[in-house]
């Protein structure tokens, strides 16, 4: 199927869509807090100002960015440690396990009261579910080397050292970016469900209050937005993970898996 | 010993301790290899021959005897030795010419000294023009060709390779194994070659040791004077045919 046509279709498949939606809409006239229609979306981004827009998706998307890269920074170091010392492994790895079996989630609220209502916390959540998925495949990556790669720096005289720059570090790019992909859906979430238990600003708090009011196509625009963040933040990851690893196999399923 | 002998091993034990109890993997292994030979080692699973590699190269020390390579006793990971495993072991990351280079780049070496050389080998392995390709771009065969290059860059006077071309369909293994000899004519290194297959032992061998499993034990040693350069032709000889069938004959009786 020619590049044009994979463009052409998905995009005219969502316009049906939309045009039926509408359709729908303008024949059933369902209430407006039940249904709204794409039109009655697109004039709440007309009538509400943009200076409100800007302060409650820059405090969500500041919060989310944060976390997320805060989490990336960490759970590289992480992975770094487990692997280069025997010690950092045996400390860390059963406390690693435990908490990823907790849903990070849960601890909102506890969050919410140790540290405040502020954009803080919504950090915090963000950073502690995108911090796993980092260090796990890191870890992974760093780890998954054939033995007769290791026989053979051995056979070099390679120090631990190097073979980490050189060999790990490489190794372990797939596998960090996979990671990174799945990190970067679960902060969004997080910031989200962090902003829902317990913040007066974000995107998540405009849905708490337009759903309050019965204000549905605010809160479906509210979602809109963040779908639009979320997307471009997943897509931004894999543009950057095609242009840093040349060697390997772009083909479209890598993407659909790393979804899963 | 006589000083053409460049691959002196002695009583040669090595004993694993596994969870459930140790496990004798070679037993009381002992042979000679001579400058310039292309000796193979020939057995089943099981007996010990990927031990007996590991050892070979230092990267395993036995739990007795010894293993003396020109002169010198081997006790830690030999840096000058060719090494080529069952997998190609590339690095999917590089491209050909990187993967050629890497005992260079990872000894520290002057890449620039090296070049010429790497480029060399990648076209007397038949892949000139590949140089820049990577491992995913490369078939099994050529990548294994790549392997091959990179464990003669530093121009080793010794081979070890542990079943080279196991993992290749049967064509590319036949293709391979005259190729193979062909670059062994140029310089004539001393290889240590390990198979499974009676077939390539015989075209590749001057001599063919015959390992039995469980323990991993010599059954036998025999020399292999077909005439060199073979080809196809060798492989369709009555002599081969008979050494083929002797070892078949060894082999059997052992299992």
């Amino acid at each position: 199927m020619s590049k044009l046509k994979r463009v052409l279709i998905p995009l005219m498949t969502f316009i049906v869509l939309i045009a039926v939606w509408q359709i729908l809409v303008n024949v059933l006239k369902p209430p407006k807090f039940l249904l709204p229609g794409p039109y009655d979306i697109v004039k709440v981004f007309k009538t509400m100002s943009l200076e409100i827009w800007q302060k409650h998706i820059g405090f969500t998307i500041q919060a989310t960015l944060l976390g997320f890269l805060t989490a990336i920074a960490f759970g590289v170091i992480a992975a770094v440690g487990i692997v280069s010392s025997e010690f950092i492994n045996a400390a860390i790895t059963p406390i690693l396990v435990v908490l990823q079996v907790i849903p990070k989630i849960a601890f909102a609220p506890l969050l919410l009261i140790w540290f405040g209502a502020g954009q803080f916390s919504i950090i915090l959540i963000t950073f502690l579910v995108a911090f796993f998925p980092v260090v796990v495949n890191m870890t992974l990556g760093l780890n998954e080397i054939e033995p007769e790669l290791i026989d053979l720096t051995r056979c070099y005289h390679m120090s631990k050292m190097r073979v980490l720059v050189k060999i790990r570090f490489p190794n372990a790019m797939p596998y960090f970016f996979s990671g990174v992909k799945v990190a970067s859906t679960l902060a969004v979430i997080g910031a989200i469900i962090g902003e829902f238990v317990g913040s007066n600003q974000g995107l998540g708090y405009l849905i708490i209050i337009a759903n309050n009011n019965l204000n549905t196509p605010l809160a479906m625009a509210s979602i809109l937005v963040i779908s639009i963040f979320g997307l471009l933040l997943y897509e931004i990851t894999v543009i950057l993970e095609r242009i840093s690893m040349p060697w390997k196999d772009s083909s479209a399923d890598s993407n659909l898996k790393s979804l899963s | 010993m006589r000083n053409d002998v460049y691959i002196h091993v002695n009583q040669l034990t090595h004993c694993y301790q596994t969870r459930t109890g140790p496990v004798l993997a070679l037993e009381d292994v002992a042979f000679d290899v001579e400058k310039g030979e292309f000796f193979v080692i020939l057995g089943p699973s099981g007996c010990g021959k990927s031990t007996l590699m590991r050892i070979l190269s230092g990267l395993l020390q036995p739990t007795q005897g010894t293993v003396i390579v020109n002169g010198k006793p081997v006790v830690h990971p030999l840096e000058r030795v060719g090494i080529v495993f069952q997998q190609p072991v590339l690095l999917k990351w590089c491209t050909a010419l990187d993967n050629v280079l890497l005992p260079i780049t990872a000894l520290g070496l002057p890449v620039k000294d090296y070049m010429g050389k790497a480029l060399e080998l990648i076209e007397l392995v038949g892949l000139a023009g590949f140089e820049k390709k990577y491992p995913r771009e490369l078939s099994g065969g050529m990548q294994q060709r790549v392997s091959i290059a990179r464990a003669l860059v530093l121009d080793p006077d010794f081979l070890l390779m542990d079943e080279p071309f196991g993992a290749l369909d049967a064509i590319t293994r036949d293709v391979m194994n005259e190729e193979l000899l062909k670059i062994w004519h140029d310089k004539k290194q001393t290889i240590i070659f390990i198979t499974h297959s009676i077939n390539e032992a015989v075209f590749m061998a001057d001599k063919i040791m015959v390992m039995s499993p469980r323990p991993g034990r010599v059954s036998l040693t025999t020399p292999i004077k077909l005439a060199r350069p073979r080809t196809v032709e060798t492989r369709a000889c009555a002599e081969f045919g008979e050494h083929v069938v002797n070892l078949y004959n060894v082999l059997e009786m052992k299992a």
